[in-house]
C-alpha cells in the first residue's frame, strides 16, 4: 500500500490549440476527502476524464493507487461523472448488479453489494422498481450507489452535489465521510467552496488549467487574506480609522470590521487602540475558503 | 476485457429481445408479408381472370362460312373456363347500333367478323369500352383465331383433331446436372434462393444497425454513457454494443431462416432448400458475420457523434444506399454471376459480402481464390473501419449539443 491514491505529473491537454489542462502536477495522499475545487471552465472535469483513461493526456504522466495507469484500475476505482445517468427502463437492482459486473465483480458478489448499497440508502423497499419510476432525489442516490458498488479504494466524483436537495446532500455527505473513514480515498469537484470546506481534508484549487493552491485546509484558510480584525469597542470609526496602518474601519452593531495595511502590525493597532478605549473582545478573522477562492482566482489566477 | 464486453452485450442483446417491440416486429414481418402474398396472390389470380360475372359479347358476323365453327369455338372455350363465360349473342344490326348497345354497356364489348375472314381478306375488329382488362382481347382472338382455322382446315378437308394431334408438343426436362448427379430444380428457385439468401443478411444488418444506432443516441440522451465508461473503455463498450446488436440481427437470421425453410418444405419448395450445400453455408456465415461488423462499426461512429437520430439521417443515408445497392443490381449478379459486374462488386466492400453471397448462392462454383480474396479484402476493411470507427467513438460519445460536420469527425480519426 503506497502512499498516493493518485499522482499526477505535467499533465497537459489541449482542445483545438487551447490548453484546457496546462502543465498539471499533484499527488494525492490516501484515506483523505481532497477538494478539487475551480470556477466552472477551469479544467477540472477535463483533469478528471484523464484520470478515469476517458480521454487522453496529450503530454505528461498519471498514476493511479500506487503504479496502476489509467485504464488498468477501473475496477478498483468508483468515479461520479457531471453528465450521469441510467437506464430508465432497468429495474434498480438489476442496474446496480450490471455496473458491479461491468467492474469485474461476480454476480453474486455484485448481487450482494447491490443489495447492501440499496438498504444504506434507504431504497431496499424499491429495489425491484424501474428507475423510471424512481423520485429524483431517489434516482440520485441510486446515482451514488453506482460508484461505490464496487467498494473502491479511491472515489472519484464530479460535482456530486449538482442538482441534490438538502436532504439528499446530507445523505451523501454522511457516507461520504463513512466512506472516508473506513479508508477509501475520496476527490470530489466542485465549485461550491461551502460543500468543500465542510468535508475536505485536503484542497487543490485550479484556474485556467494551472494550480494555484494545494494543501490541508489549514494551511489554505492560512494563505488567504489574514489582516481583517473583528474588534468589539465602543470606539468612534472615524477614530479608529485614524489610527496608522488601518485602511477602513465598519461598523456592524457592537462589533467593528477593521482592515489593515498589507505591511501594517496588529499587536501595535491594538496598543494604541487599547490606549484610547475599551476593547471587550477581539479576534482575527480567518477567511471563508470562498473569500480565499476569490482572491486567488482573481489575483494570482491571471 | 472480454468479460467486460460480454457484459454489455448481454445486456443489449436481452433488453432489446425482451422489449414488446422487438418480438411483434420479428413476428409482424413474416405474418405481413404472408397476408400481402395472399392478398397479392388472389389479387393478381382476379386480375388475369377477369370478372367473376360472364362477359357478354356482341357479335356481328358478316361471313357465314365461319359461323358454325365460331359458335362452337365460344362453347368450347366457355366449357373449358366455366368460372369466366365469354357469352357470344350473335346479332342482327348494323355497326352504329352495336356500337351503342357497348356504349350502353348492354354488351362488354362488340365483335365484327368482316366478310372473307376464312379466305384471308377480311379482317375483324373488337369494340369495348376504354378498360383495363387485359384478358378480353387474347381470350376473342384465341377463340376467332382456332374458329377460323378450324373453318379453314374443313375447306380444304382436313381435319382439325388430325391436325392438332399431330402437332402436340413435347415436353422437355430440365436437368442440371452438379457433383452429386442431377437436379431437377427449377430455374425460378435457383433465382429465388440468391435473392433469399440477400434478404436475410439485409433483414440482419438492417435491424442490428438500426438498433444499435437507437441504443447508443438514448444512451447519451440518458447520460448513462460516462456512467458506464468508469467501468469499461470506449473500445469496449464499443465492441460490446456491436456484439449485442450483431447478435440480435443473427437471431433474427436464424428464425427467418429456419421458419422460411420449414414454411418451404411445408409448401412443397422443399427442392430450393437441398441446393444449399455445405459450401454456400462456408461462404454465407463469415461473409455475413464481417458485413454485420463492417457496417455496424460504422453505424457505432454515426450514432456516437449525433445526439438524435434526426441528425443522424445525413449520415445514414449513404451507408443505406450501400446496404440496398446489392437489391438494385442483384438481378443482374444472378443472371451473370461471372460478369464483370458481379466479380468486381463482390470484391469491393462495403457491398462486396451481400453480393458474394448472391453469387455464390447462384452457382455453387464461384471460383475459391475470388471467394477468398474477398473475404481478405473485406477483413481489411473491417479492420480500418473498427479502428476508425474506435476513435470517433471515443470521442463523439462525450459530445453533445451540435452536430459534428464531416470534416471534424474526420479531425477525430486523426487526432484521438
Amino acid at each position: 500500500m503506497t502512499e498516493h491514491a493518485l499522482v499526477m505529473e505535467d499533465v497537459t491537454k489541449s482542445f483545438g490549440g487551447k490548453a484546457v489542462v496546462d502543465s498539471l502536477s499533484a499527488s494525492f495522499p490516501r484515506g483523505c476527502i481532497y477538494g478539487f475545487l475551480g470556477p466552472n471552465g477551469a479544467g477540472k472535469t477535463t483533469t478528471i476524464r484523464m484520470v478515469m483513461d476517458i480521454i487522453r493526456p496529450d503530454s505528461g504522466r498519471i498514476e493511479l493507487l500506487g503504479g496502476v495507469a489509467p485504464g488498468q484500475g477501473k475496477d478498483r476505482i468508483g468515479y461520479l461523472p457531471e453528465e450521469r445517468g441510467m437506464y430508465r427502463k432497468m429495474k434498480a437492482a438489476d442496474f446496480l448488479t450490471f455496473i458491479g459486473r461491468l467492474k469485474g465483480m461476480s454476480h453474486p458478489d455484485a448481487d450482494r453489494s447491490a443489495a447492501r448499497w440499496l438498504a444504506a440508502l434507504d431504497l431496499d423497499n424499491r429495489a425491484g422498481s424501474k428507475i423510471e419510476e424512481y423520485s429524483r432525489g431517489m434516482q440520485q442516490k441510486l446515482q451514488f450507489a453506482t460508484t461505490v458498488i464496487n467498494e473502491p479504494e479511491l472515489l472519484i466524483l464530479d460535482e456530486p452535489f449538482s442538482g441534490l436537495d438538502p436532504v439528499n446532500l446530507e445523505v451523501v455527505k454522511q457516507q461520504m465521510l463513512a466512506i472516508r473513514d473506513s479508508g477509501t480515498t475520496i476527490i470530489f469537484s466542485t465549485h461550491m467552496m461551502e460543500h468543500a470546506e465542510k468535508l475536505c481534508d485536503r484542497i487543490m484549487l485550479i484556474n485556467k488549467g494551472r494550480k494555484i493552491i494545494d494543501g490541508t485546509m489549514e494551511q489554505i484558510s492560512g494563505s488567504g487574506e489574514n489582516n481583517v480584525l473583528l474588534v468589539e469597542t465602543a470606539a468612534d470609526e472615524v477614530a479608529v480609522t485614524a489610527i496608522s496602518g488601518v485602511q477602513s474601519a465598519v461598523r456592524e452593531q457592537g462589533t467593528l470590521t477593521v482592515t489593515l495595511a498589507e505591511d501594517a502590525d496588529s499587536r501595535r493597532f491594538l496598543r494604541e487602540l487599547l490606549a484610547t478605549t475599551e476593547i471587550r473582545s477581539f479576534r482575527v478573522k480567518t477567511p471563508s475558503l470562498h473569500e480565499t477562492f476569490v482572491s486567488l482566482v482573481s489575483g494570482k489566477g491571471e | 476485457m472480454l468479460n467486460k464486453i460480454l457484459q454489455i452485450a448481454r445486456r443489449e442483446y436481452l433488453e432489446t429481445v425482451k422489449t414488446k417491440a422487438f418480438i411483434i416486429g420479428v413476428l409482424a414481418l413474416p405474418v405481413i408479408m404472408a397476408v400481402l402474398m395472399v392478398i397479392g396472390g388472389k389479387a393478381q389470380r382476379n386480375a388475369f381472370s377477369g370478372p367473376r360475372e360472364d362477359r357478354h359479347l356482341a357479335v356481328l358476323n358478316h361471313d357465314d362460312s365461319i359461323d358454325q365453327t365460331l359458335r362452337q369455338t365460344f362453347e368450347d372455350y366457355n366449357n373449358d373456363n366455366p368460372g369466366r363465360k365469354l357469352v357470344p349473342h350473335f346479332v342482327q344490326m348494323s355497326e352504329e347500333e352495336g356500337k351503342q348497345a357497348v356504349r350502353n354497356e348492354d354488351f362488354t364489348a362488340l365483335l365484327i367478323v368482316g366478310k372473307d375472314v376464312v379466305s384471308g381478306q377480311g379482317r375483324a375488329s373488337l369494340l369495348s369500352l376504354p378498360s383495363s382488362d387485359v384478358t378480353l382481347q387474347p381470350a376473342v382472338r384465341r377463340i376467332l383465331n382456332r374458329a377460323v382455322s378450324t373453318a379453314r382446315y374443313h375447306a380444304n378437308g382436313l381435319s382439325p383433331e388430325l391436325i392438332r394431334e399431330l402437332s402436340r408438343g413435347v415436353w422437355l426436362e430440365d436437368i442440371q446436372l452438379n457433383d452429386e448427379g442431377e437436379e431437377q430444380t427449377s430455374r425460378a428457385a435457383r433465382m429465388l434462393l440468391p435473392m433469399i439468401f440477400l434478404m436475410l443478411i439485409f433483414l440482419g444488418i438492417m435491424t442490428s444497425s438500426q438498433g444499435l444506432l437507437n441504443s447508443i443516441i438514448e444512451e447519451k440522451n440518458n447520460r448513462v454513457i460516462e456512467v458506464l465508461l468508469a467501468a469499461v473503455s470506449p473500445l469496449e463498450m464499443m465492441a460490446g454494443k456491436i456484439l449485442g446488436q450483431s447478435a440480435i440481427g443473427l437471431t433474427l437470421v436464424a428464425l427467418y431462416a429456419t421458419g422460411g425453410a420449414a414454411a418451404a418444405s411445408f409448401s412443397g419448395f422443399g427442392q430450393v432448400l437441398s441446393t444449399i450445400g455445405p459450401d454456400q453455408v462456408a461462404v454465407f456465415i463469415p461473409n455475413m458475420l464481417l458485413g454485420f461488423l463492417l457496417f455496424n462499426s460504422m453505424f457505432a461512429a454515426v450514432g456516437s457523434s449525433v445526439n438524435s437520430i434526426k441528425e443522424a439521417q445525413n449520415f445514414i443515408t449513404p451507408l443505406m444506399l450501400f446496404i440496398m445497392m446489392p437489391i438494385f443490381f442483384g438481378g443482374a449478379v444472378v443472371q451473370q454471376p461471372h460478369g464483370t459486374l458481379a466479380v468486381v462488386t463482390s470484391l469491393l466492400p462495403p457491398v462486396s459480402p451481400l453480393v458474394m453471397i448472391m453469387r455464390v448462392a447462384a452457382l455453387p462454383a464461384v471460383p475459391w481464390p475470388q471467394v477468398v480474396l474477398s473475404l481478405l479484402i473485406l477483413a481489411a476493411a473491417v479492420a480500418g473501419v473498427v479502428w476508425a470507427a474506435a476513435r470517433i467513438f471515443r470521442v463523439g460519445i462525450l459530445m453533445y449539443g451540435k452536430a459534428p460536420s464531416p470534416a471534424e469527425i474526420f479531425r477525430w480519426v486523426r487526432e484521438s
